[in-house]
């Protein structure tokens, strides 16, 4: 019987992966379905192009080797961003200490000026939040993670991810305000 | 009043653009929007970087090479084997195994560390002082005596206590240094050790010489018994209350996150420990991050998994210190190792220690530990194992 993957729930591709004729699509369809956000998330918490490559390529590969029949997967976005991030924390903590940090914005061809400057100015803004703060602004904004998906990876409920995230992106606004009112972009028209 | 009610306008603006705000909360938002043009700015702001944020996301994507080579990665392979290995590779039983070998050896190293244990030292402190401390004429000696004259005569010189002796202050008179002593009060006097310097003894008469006086010695020196240093004394019991903070080094998840490790997070724990000598039973308890999925059974009896990343665990056991050393590098560094069993919400678990405990105060201690940590949680035959090593540093005050 064929099986069509793109319609199959989080829960039944995970358990194709622990079956040999089905693996291989199984894990195609998983990782398009969340590949990009985990990549977006190893991107902004690592703020390095190759090392969030390594780490993302990692998280799959934990991913996969971790398969198990016996295992019943509720949450399998929760379930990899824990993955992901543990590996970041692994690439922190071994990260050469004159490695360089820089996110390089300009040049892109698909973003105007002004939108690769907000861009380069909310990562910087990000980098001088408490480090729960930003972690979890991260995953929203860029990982696009819900409140419970970020609160299983967090192990907190799901009350103290609202807060960390109202705090931490007013804290990003009020850090910001001086550029807005630079540009004179407080009330647009 | 419930957690939504305590909203201030700045959390409404968030809560919004994420889609999170109650219906029921959406007439006082538009209102207090309406009604602040600062409210109006802040929202503004909000969206932009909400919006520029989503953007900059949509351009982040994996380059085609490295999704082809994480891809390649699925292919299909054959299952592996079923097999249980033998019962010593089970890791708890591996994991409980090493520890309690690093217990043992852990113990002999700080045996050996300490060249006596402080009871015995204090014992035999007690027996030299009062030997030095009895009755007048018990420390003897048959060696010559220098005196002023030269005269070849022999001596017999009694100690007292330092602090009453007369023989210091006193000059021998012309009979008593000329005068021969017989020899049965030489043979009378019991002969015991004399703690000074050996000299040459010879109880011939022709070689009973006075000796020149050596520099700078006084007869008090060769009478009194020598100062010894002060005992320390090791406490027969202790109370000891501690905290420490650690941090995982190598963390494992069977079958689930394997490898899973070098979390940068922090874990608490605190032990109450009662010590007797070198010997101490203890209580623990610790707040640690440490991923676990929780298996329970569902409705239809399949396990469910849950991740579990914090637990609280209580537990006792014992430590074995090493004895207090009265010199050198141990006098205040003890060497320490212990094994704790006990309880999380989840599971069960082992713990075993191995560190040094550095009494820095007659009242504080430092405590730096290894410890390795096996968690078994599940139901039923579907028990799984987490693995830990991490290291810790503590203060603990004894009483």
């Amino acid at each position: 019987m064929a099986i069509n993957y793109t319609l199959s729930s989080d829960r039944e591709l995970y358990r194709y992966l622990s079956m040999p004729e089905h693996r291989e699509r199984a894990f195609e369809e998983i990782y398009r379905r969340y590949g990009q956000r985990i990549y977006a998330y190893c991107r902004k918490i690592l703020f390095n192009t190759q090392d969030a490559e390594d780490a993302f390529q990692n998280t799959f590969l934990k991913f996969l080797s971790s398969a198990s029949p016996d295992r019943e997967m509720t949450n399998l976005p929760a379930y990899l961003l824990t993955i992901a991030r543990t590996t970041c924390m692994d690439m922190f903590a071994h990260r050469h200490e004159h490695a360089e940090l820089v996110e390089d914005f300009h040049g892109r061809p698909d973003q105007t000026v002004e939108a690769n400057e907000i861009n380069e100015l909310i990562e910087m803004a990000l980098q001088l939040l408490p480090a729960q703060w930003r972690e979890a602004v991260i995953m929203q904004l860029y990982a696009n993670m819900s409140y419970d998906e970020i609160a299983s990876a967090f192990g907190v409920p799901v009350t103290t991810v609202r807060n960390w995230l109202c705090r931490g992106r007013q804290r990003l606004r009020e850090i910001l305000q001086p550029y807005f009112e630079e540009r004179h972009v407080e009330h647009p028209e | 009043m419930t957690p939504m009610e305590q909203l201030s306008h700045r959390d409404m603006i968030d809560l919004f653009l994420d889609g999170q705000l109650p219906a029921e909360m959406r007439s006082v938002f538009f209102a207090a929007l309406a009604a602040s043009e600062e409210f109006q700015a802040d929202f503004h702001r909000a969206t932009v970087i909400h919006a520029a944020a989503h953007r900059h996301a949509q351009t982040l994507q994996p380059p085609p090479a490295l999704t082809a080579s994480i891809l390649a990665a699925a292919t299909p392979q054959v299952p592996a084997s079923r097999t249980r290995s033998g019962w010593f590779h089970t890791k708890a039983l591996r994991t409980i195994a090493l520890t309690a070998v690093a217990t043992v050896i852990g113990f002999f190293i700080g045996r050996l560390s300490g060249p006596l244990p402080s009871i015995t030292k204090l014992a035999m402190q007690s027996e030299h002082a009062a030997a030095g401390n009895a009755v007048a004429g018990q420390y003897t000696t048959r060696q010559a005596i220098p005196t002023s004259q030269n005269t070849p005569t022999a001596h017999t010189t009694t100690a007292q206590p330092k602090s009453t002796s007369p023989v210091a202050l006193r000059t021998p008179s012309a009979n008593e240094d000329t005068a021969p002593i017989p020899s049965d009060v030489l043979t009378a006097v019991a002969v015991m050790p004399l703690p000074t310097p050996a000299l040459p003894v010879d109880s011939s008469p022709a070689s009973l010489q006075p000796l020149p006086p050596p520099v700078g010695h006084t007869l008090e020196q060769y009478s009194a018994p020598l100062p010894l240093p002060p005992a320390v004394e090791e406490p027969e019991e202790e109370f000891i209350l501690s905290i420490r903070q650690t941090t995982p080094l190598v963390l494992r998840q069977q079958r689930l996150l394997s490898p899973l490790s070098s979390s940068p997070l922090n874990n608490t724990m605190i032990a109450a420990e009662y010590r007797e000598r070198t010997v101490s039973i203890l209580a623990q308890c610790g707040y640690e991050q440490f991923p676990i999925y929780e298996v329970t059974a569902a409705a239809d009896g399949t396990p469910q998994y849950t991740l579990r990343q914090l637990l609280w665990w209580v537990g006792g056991g014992m430590r074995v210190y090493a004895p207090r050393a009265e010199e050198g590098l141990f006098r205040t560094l003890r060497p320490m190792a212990g094994i704790v069993l006990g309880t999380s919400q989840y599971g069960v678990l082992g713990r075993g220690e191995l560190g040094l405990s550095w009494e820095v105060l007659p009242h504080l201690s430092v405590q730096c530990l290894l410890e390795g940590m096996v968690h078994s949680h599940g139901i039923g035959t579907n028990w799984e194992h987490a693995e830990k090593l991490s290291a810790s540093i503590g203060l603990a005050f004894r009483f």
